[in-house]
């Protein structure tokens, strides 16, 4: 990839003469250095050696496994494959346990679906199902916590690879697909307005599957504006009318100690973020009653463990997805530290769900949620030994993680798991696993139609994966492979992908950019229609109805200066799948790169109000990141983009948002806000 | 390249090359720790641990790019492993605010003092200082980048943001340590 030139500045070198100053330990001269390596696997084969490693904690809570005590049997070769922990962040530690040693009946009340059961009971039920719940071959229901917890340990102890995964993040999305299929989108955008009768003349959030709500940091109802100001610790409230925006107070919500989200309805308002209980960050999201809408009530809280969620609603159905990491303890009896909490009770056995591999120490919790006058537990499950990121239909939540290995022996392997969901009733009724080879780059390569799952993915022949070839593969329901394409571009990888029904479009990069077209109308044969070649390639497609397909991407920096890259903006002509043409192709003048190339939500997009927006950022002169958000309209027939407004932000705004309502749009950004009439 | 030759007799059980290998990066792995976990037994053990993983696991690695990046990445994991249990690192949006008082209460009270921003006053803070005022990602890229060496895209890779919010956040965390520092500031050219 281009090589960067982050310039060196003087506080660099400050920092280096610092460190300069560090005097190296003794054990770790290279003089010293195998009699030091000696003397931890010496401790690693004798746990009860004490003389290196951290200092026990205090705390009784905390009870954390000196370093050196982890391992029970001497240090595999294969632990070097822990460095596939560099994939992830941080994760939050467990719970305390030592107040908490529940009692064995521990279930979760909810509508009356699933009664209070104890252990004793939970071993009568059959093994291949929990209540209604089909289970696809790959994972198996549990008998007790014990199961969880050992599986978990001899996962950490055996010399293979273990992964702390990502979670149940929304992974950088490349480009989703988008449905003609008539759902209850159709209504969403020509909801009537009750209070003044007009159809919806405002922005929705660039969600990536119709009818399947997400959360972002700005929402609007037409007539207010609630923007969750990024790095601070509250809700602004904004009234926008003819232009102008009367800046109505703040929503300070005590319930969260860090907010990140937010979704609107007619009513009511739900805030998404964490909550600090028992020296961990936990999932959380309050429901806030709106019938006031400069003040706004909380009137429920909902939490579950893990502190790397995400959301999606569905009409009134909220779905949360959060992943919780453990750390594996020496004491065995201490099994309900791995087990996953919702509003403080601990997830029942028989709506756990064990992977028969076991490779990563963390569990995902999905809670079904129906929210009325209160937050409404419907169904709930976890999965433990899987995290992954999420990409939801409106009848199926996914989540698949591409396992990677460094030393390079496995070629890349993304696993995938789908609940399914009924709709109707917000209930989950099975779990499938299923895999594909290659590695994914964003959900947007995903795409759930007619019940099946298209997946676009890149192999890799070498660590650096410097060989890649792509394909597409189609799953069926239960996700068994149906058909596959591949040996797409090979020496590429895909960059952004995006689905029309039976047709899917894709990008790849570096060689020669083609945009593929791909027949999925025989899921058993997909094949590829057309390839247009063309400089340059985008991250992020974007239907722009009538036949036509935005682009966002970048003009490939070339000659000395290749750190140099350009934004530009590219409409495709696809009436004919065969014969792709570019309709027009715009450079962003002043812009390297826009935080809508890999944060969809980013995106102010409505292609029949013939609008969009994103902001750009540009190293300026003296190194600094110059932001400006911009708003664009497409002239069809004269074939060209026209700007028809920008605004300059902070330095760096990679949280700005905007919402258009009616003749204006109004963005935001952490130092500011400000509008723009539209002509 | 002698390196790639050091390797391969690492690899073959050369314990002498292994040493010879680590020579090479053994400053800056501490470094990286240090900066990193903040206490010199802190740092030692995880470099201890990271080492002594390198050295079981060269045997088994059948081909690699580079050396600097393979240690370094497991020292990165070593350190992640103890940063969850470190909470007096976390950080949320409310020390941010607290924290960009106290930016300026620094640089505030530097100027007061003397008029001028310059080094050897009392209470100067020292780099570590203001390095610890920085938030767990900012430290976590600064040493990535200034001791491990990587790049923007890379560090980008491992922390699954865009390289340009890596180097966006790297030029803010420079930017707060001057501030902490009294360093004299390049020209502000207009209003941003």
């Amino acid at each position: 990839m281009k090589k960067d030139h982050m310039p060196k500045d003087h506080m660099q070198e400050i920092i280096e003469e610092d460190g300069k100053k560090l005097s190296i330990p003794e054990e770790l001269l290279p003089e010293n250095i195998l009699m030091t390596i000696q003397k931890v696997e010496n401790s690693t084969k004798n746990p009860m050696d004490k003389e290196n490693g951290l200092q026990e904690k205090e705390e009784t809570s905390r009870n954390i496994l000196p370093w050196y005590r982890k391992y029970r049997g001497p240090i595999a070769g294969g632990l070097v494959a822990a460095t596939l922990l560099l994939t992830l962040g941080i994760h939050q530690g467990f719970s305390s346990l030592s107040q908490e040693k529940a009692s064995s009946t521990m279930s979760m009340t909810t509508q009356g679906n699933f009664a209070a059961e104890s252990c004793e009971e939970a071993k009568t039920m059959e093994e291949e199902s929990i209540q209604s719940l089909t289970l696809g071959e790959g994972v198996s229901s549990v008998t007790s916590y014990e199961e969880v917890a050992k599986a978990y340990q001899e996962a950490f102890l055996q010399d293979d690879m273990l992964y702390m995964v990502q979670g149940a993040l929304d992974g950088e999305v490349i480009v989703g697909a988008v449905e003609d299929a008539v759902t209850s989108s159709a209504m969403a955008n020509s909801e009537i307005n009750i209070a003044t009768g007009k159809t919806k003349d405002y922005s929705t959030t660039n969600v990536m599957t119709e009818g399947v709500d997400e959360a972002d940091l700005i929402k609007t109802n037409g007539s207010y504006i609630y923007y969750a100001k990024p790095g601070y610790h509250w809700i602004e409230i904004y009234q926008a009318k003819d232009g102008s925006l009367t800046f109505c107070g703040k929503m300070d919500l005590a319930e969260l100690s860090e907010i990140q989200e937010i979704y609107m309805d007619e009513q009511y308002m739900i805030v998404t973020g964490l909550s600090y209980q028992d020296l961990s960050y936990d999932a959380s999201v309050v429901l806030v009653d709106l019938t006031n809408p400069e003040e706004g009530k909380v009137v429920d809280q909902w939490t579950q463990e893990g502190n790397r969620f995400t959301t999606r609603k569905v009409g009134d159905r909220l779905y949360v997805v959060s992943t919780k990491t453990s750390t594996v303890k020496a004491d065995e009896s201490e099994e309900l530290c791995y087990i996953p909490k919702v509003n403080e009770s601990y997830v029942s056995v028989d709506h756990l769900i064990l992977e028969d591999e076991v490779k990563t120490v963390s569990s995902t919790t999905i809670s079904s949620i129906f929210v009325g006058e209160k937050l409404e537990a419907v169904d709930d499950l976890t999965l433990a030994g899987f995290g992954g990121t999420t990409y939801m239909a409106e009848d199926a939540l996914y989540l698949y993680r591409t396992d990677y290995d460094y030393n390079e022996e496995i070629p890349d392997v993304t696993k995938i798991r789908k609940i399914a969901v009924d709709p109707a009733t917000g209930q989950f009724t099975a779990l499938y696993c299923g895999e594909v080879s290659g590695s994914v780059r964003d959900a947007f390569a995903l795409n759930a139609y007619e019940g099946m799952l298209r997946i676009m993915t890149t192999t890799s022949a070498s660590y650096q994966r410097q060989t890649t070839s792509n394909q597409i593969y189609v799953l069926d329901e239960t996700l068994q492979v149906m058909g596959n394409l591949g040996g797409l571009a090979p020496g590429e990888r895909i960059y952004s992908a995006r689905y029309f029904g039976n047709t899917a479009y894709m990008v790849t990069y570096r060689e020669t950019d083609p945009l593929f077209s791909i027949d999925l109308t025989d899921p058993t044969h997909p094949k590829v229609l057309g390839a247009l070649k063309i400089p340059g390639f985008s991250e992020y497609l974007h239907g722009y109805g009538e036949g036509l397909l935005l682009g966002l991407g970048e003009i490939a920096g070339t000659s000395e200066n290749n750190w140099k890259q350009s934004l530009k903006l590219s409409m495709f002509d696809i009436t004919d799948p065969t014969d792709v043409k570019e309709h027009s192709v715009y450079e962003v003048p002043d812009a390297a790169e826009a935080n809508a190339l890999t944060q969809y939500k980013a995106l102010m997009i409505d292609p029949e109000k013939n609008l969009f927006g994103f902001s750009t950022w540009n190293y300026d002169a003296d190194w600094k990141g110059r932001c400006y958000y911009r708003i664009y309209t497409y002239d069809k027939d004269n074939k060209t983009f026209k700007e028809l407004g920008k605004v300059l932000l902070g330095e760096d705004q990679y949280d700005s948002r905007a919402v258009y309502i009616g003749d204006y749009v109004y963005v935001f950004w952490s130092e500011g806000y400000d509008t723009i009439s539209l002509p | 390249m002698k390196e790639m030759e050091l390797v391969k007799n690492a690899a073959a059980g050369d314990d002498q090359a292994f040493v010879a290998l680590y020579e090479i990066y053994y400053v800056q792995l501490y470094q990286y720790a240090y900066y990193t976990l903040r206490t010199e037994e802190d740092a030692k053990d995880a470099v201890a641990e990271a080492v002594a993983d390198a050295y079981q696991g060269i045997r088994k690695i059948k081909k690699y790019e580079s050396f600097r990046s393979w240690i370094f990445t497991i020292l990165r994991s070593k350190c992640n492993q103890r940063m969850k249990d470190y909470y007096k690192y976390s950080y949320d949006a409310r020390d941010e605010e607290r924290e960009a008082d106290e930016v300026e209460n620094a640089h505030g009270k530097m100027l007061r003092q003397d008029g001028n921003l310059s080094s050897g006053m009392e209470e100067m803070i020292t780099v570590r200082d203001a390095w610890g005022r920085l938030n767990e990602k900012e430290r976590d890229i600064l040493s990535l980048s200034i001791f491990a060496g990587y790049e923007s895209g890379e560090i980008g890779r491992m922390l699954s943001e865009n390289a340009s919010t890596v180097r966006s956040i790297r030029k803010r965390a420079l930017e707060k340590l001057r501030k902490l520092l009294g360093e004299p500031q390049t020209l502000e050219t207009s209003s941003f």
